[in-house]
């Protein structure tokens, strides 16, 4: 590969990267950010978590994403009374035709490239939980036999922060196999304004698809290839330790209301992250700035607060920022 | 990380990032220690004045403040020469560099880079994207010279000023004379000095307030006014005034005969006396006099104290002092030595050393202390003194015995093993280091003071 190939891989990934984000903004508005951050997730072959309270466009979001990169997609509506065999698929008895009878695994919804967990806290653990080998393997598993999923495989699940009764907080075992969190915020005025003008009137926005599944899989090889100096892997590494603790790097915060930092999983979210921010820049390196943008999406959702910082209501973003403010580059 | 380890394999662009990274680092140490040197400089230039002034003031060789000048100019130019070296360029130091040329990390990703082995495709993209915006990066805008004209032209200033305190002013011996000299005006505790130079003034204004309550006159008199006199007098007394009266140097001042001796003291001390006794004058008044009169009483007796030779031999040694001091005065080439003028005219009266030198043996002697007319402002020089001392019998003040001393067996310091005799005992050998002889033996310790220095014998 020669430095001008380089240039042009850069060149077509900012590209598509931008086209991705344009069309998605057609139907979606504002949500500039989470719309950004949701596709780096993608790319860097990640899930993201959404929270937000109702009505604000996850949802809306995840369809015409889905739309857009022209993927499969399928919804799930997680319930309390939802079982692990409704999301991953079961095997079901079929009769032959000669006569006699045999089991056939019937694919369950979690099949496809672009997977919408709707409401992912109001099931039970043991559902969430069959979520958890297809998020980190791309594989189910069903009896004895293993089902490898299809590329790229993109889970986005959406929680709402306000109904907590009757509610699941997710484990952190499976907290932690989400990339990003992205919190959709509230629209503003403004905003509100532009929602109704495109879907109050006849025409509705459409989308068109700009990206297929073997470009987002060729996006992704490029992102990796991006050099990432040391100095700039350890910061990543060093704002990961600062989220515990016992850690050196740790600030007040951390050292009074976290109980477990991030796991390792954070620093390499921080860097394919990072590193897929360089490339929407136009930058074949990685700075120090590249990480602390992403910082906060990647690490909020990794930091368990102790009693302490529940009683005080104390926000995991307050600890990340003052932890980038006090961790040096 | 603070370093990179050598390069072991290399690309233009690396190795342009490299240079342009150790160019930048070498230009921002240079103009940061430019600013702290000329910052400095002033300070080390002010501190080079004020030595060279000490240095004239106290007599220093002028070698002292050339040096310190050197030693700073020099110690400002390693400074500034440790700056312009090259070295390597730690991560730190880089990450710095990129802040200050606003690169966005490229800069201090691109230097870590270029010191790695074996770039591949994207790193080298990296490099030379890095290697052409450093180029552009215009350092000398980045890092100006830092604005040192007003700093410049007080350091050379002052340094001017310096060396010039340091060379042109006086030399050193002029200084070393200057420094004796000072020394020797260093108030000296001597309690009939400061009699000795009893203003005629003050002794005037004295005189004028006893004349006035002796006729009458005092009505208007209050005790501060008595008060105010008896300060001046302690002042004399105590020897410390800086504001004390200027020996006088006219002849007529220069008259032994006219300065105040025990007897005067002791008249106005009577003087002082009686007026205090007055009925008529306010008690405090009369308080202020009665102080007044045991201050002279007892100025009178420091005088009596300060004078023994006197005592015995008052009117010989006035001849024969008045003849040396004639012979001194006459003489152009003899040896500095000092003479005592005695004042024979009462029991108690004032010895006055004076000096004559070779260079100025034809002026009139000072009043006090190795006082001459010389260019010195009168002052004798400590070598003369020193000199004046060895040959002059110094006699304690206290070394006045009493009519039982005989003054054939005075100690004599010039020939350092003098003998003192006690009145019908054996002499018995002095101490070296005594300045003063021992008190007299009283007549009914005589028989055991004699036994004593008997067995010692």
């Amino acid at each position: 590969m020669t430095t001008i190939a380089v240039a042009e891989s850069i060149e077509q990934f900012r590209e598509r990267f931008l086209n991705i984000t344009r069309e998605v903004g057609r139907r979606i508005v504002g949500h500039d950010e989470v719309v950004s951050f949701t596709v780096t997730s993608l790319l860097a072959g990640g899930h993201v978590l959404l929270e937000g309270i109702p009505g604000v466009g996850k949802t809306s979001l995840v369809h015409t994403l889905a739309d857009v990169l022209h993927l499969t997609f399928s919804r799930i509506q997680f319930t309390p009374d939802l079982m692990p065999a409704d999301i991953v698929g079961t095997n079901i008895i079929q009769e032959h035709t000669q006569g006699g009878t045999f089991f056939e695994f019937q694919q369950g919804p979690i099949f496809a490239n672009l997977v919408l967990a709707d409401e992912i806290n109001r099931a039970t653990p043991k559902t969430q939980s069959a979520l958890l080998e297809a998020m980190q393997d791309v594989s189910v598993s069903v009896g004895r036999t293993t089902y490898r999923l299809e590329q790229p495989f993109f889970v986005l699940a959406t929680q709402n922060p306000l109904e907590m009764e009757g509610t699941y907080p997710l484990p952190e075992a499976q907290l932690d196999r989400f990339f990003f969190k992205l919190k959709v915020t509230y629209p503003t005025e403004e905003q509100m304004h532009a929602i109704l003008e495109r879907t109050t009137q006849t025409e509705q926005p459409t989308v068109s698809r700009v990206v297929d599944g073997a470009a987002l899989l060729e996006m992704r090889s490029v992102a990796r290839a991006v050099a990432i100096a040391k100095p700039v892997q350890s910061y990543a590494i060093r704002l990961t330790l600062g989220t515990h603790p016992d850690s050196p790097h740790a600030s007040a915060m951390a050292r009074r209301y976290v109980r477990y930092g991030a796991s390792p999983r954070a620093s390499q979210a921080l860097v394919l992250a990072g590193k897929i921010h360089a490339l929407t820049r136009g930058q074949a390196f990685v700075s120090p700035d590249d990480i602390r943008a992403v910082a906060l999406p990647a690490l909020r959702h990794r930091i368990l607060l102790n009693f302490e910082g529940e009683a005080d209501e104390v926000s995991t973003d307050a600890i990340v920022q003052e932890l980038l403010a006090g961790v040096a580059p | 990380m603070t370093g990179h380890p050598a390069p072991l394999k290399t690309s233009p662009a690396s190795d342009v990032v490299r240079a342009r990274v150790a160019d930048a680092d070498r230009l921002r140490r240079m103009r940061e220690e430019s600013r702290r040197v000329w910052r400095v400089a002033p300070l080390a230039a002010a501190v080079c004045l004020a030595i060279a002034a000490a240095a004239r003031w106290a007599g220093w060789s002028p070698l002292v403040p050339v040096g310190a000048v050197v030693l700073a100019a020099a110690a400002l130019a390693l400074a500034v020469l440790g700056a312009r070296r090259h070295r390597d360029v730690s991560d730190r130091v880089a990450a710095a560099l990129d802040a200050d040329a606003s690169l966005n990390g490229e800069l201090r990703s691109a230097h870590w880079f270029a010191h790695q082995d074996g770039p591949d495709a994207w790193v080298d993209f990296h490099l030379h994207r890095a290697a052409d915006r450093l180029q552009q990066v215009d350092w000398n805008t980045l890092y100006p010279a830092p604005p040192v004209a007003r700093a410049r032209i007080a350091s050379i200033a002052m340094v001017a000023g310096a060396l010039a305190l340091a060379l042109i002013g006086p030399g050193r011996a002029s200084a070393m004379a200057d420094a004796v000299t000072a020394n020797t005006r260093k108030p000296v505790p001597l309690t009939g000095r400061a009699l000795e130079s009893l203003p005629p003034e003050l002794r005037k204004k004295i005189e004028d307030l006893l004349a006035a309550v002796e006729a009458g006159r005092a009505g208007s008199l209050t005790g501060a006014q008595v008060r105010d006199l008896l300060a001046q007098l302690d002042q004399l007394r105590a020897g410390t005034s800086a504001d004390k009266p200027k020996p006088p140097q006219d002849a007529a001042q220069l008259d032994p005969a006219k300065k105040p001796n025990e007897a005067d003291l002791k008249a106005l001390a009577q003087r002082a006396k009686k007026a205090s006794e007055k009925p008529e004058l306010q008690p405090e008044t009369r308080d202020a006099l009665a102080d007044m009169s045991d201050d002279l009483s007892d100025a009178a007796a420091e005088a009596r104290k300060s004078a023994p030779k006197e005592l015995q031999d008052a009117v010989q040694s006035k001849e024969v002092q008045q003849g040396e001091a004639a012979k001194s005065a006459s003489s152009e080439n003899v040896a500095p030595s000092g003479q005592s003028m005695k004042d024979t005219a009462g029991a108690g009266s004032v010895g006055i050393m004076m000096m004559t030198r070779d260079s100025g043996g034809n002026g009139d002697p000072g009043f006090g202390p190795g006082q001459t007319p010389d260019p010195n402002g009168g002052q004798g020089a400590l070598p003369d003194l020193a000199a004046a001392l060895r040959k002059e019998t110094i006699e304690a003040g206290a070394d006045n015995a009493g009519d039982n001393l005989p003054t054939s067996v005075r100690r004599r310091t010039e020939h350092g093993n003098a003998t003192i005799g006690y009145a019908h005992s054996a002499p018995a050998a002095a101490e070296h280091g005594r300045s003063a002889a021992p008190p007299p033996v009283p007549e009914a310790r005589r028989g055991a003071v004699r036994a004593y220095f008997s067995r010692k014998q």
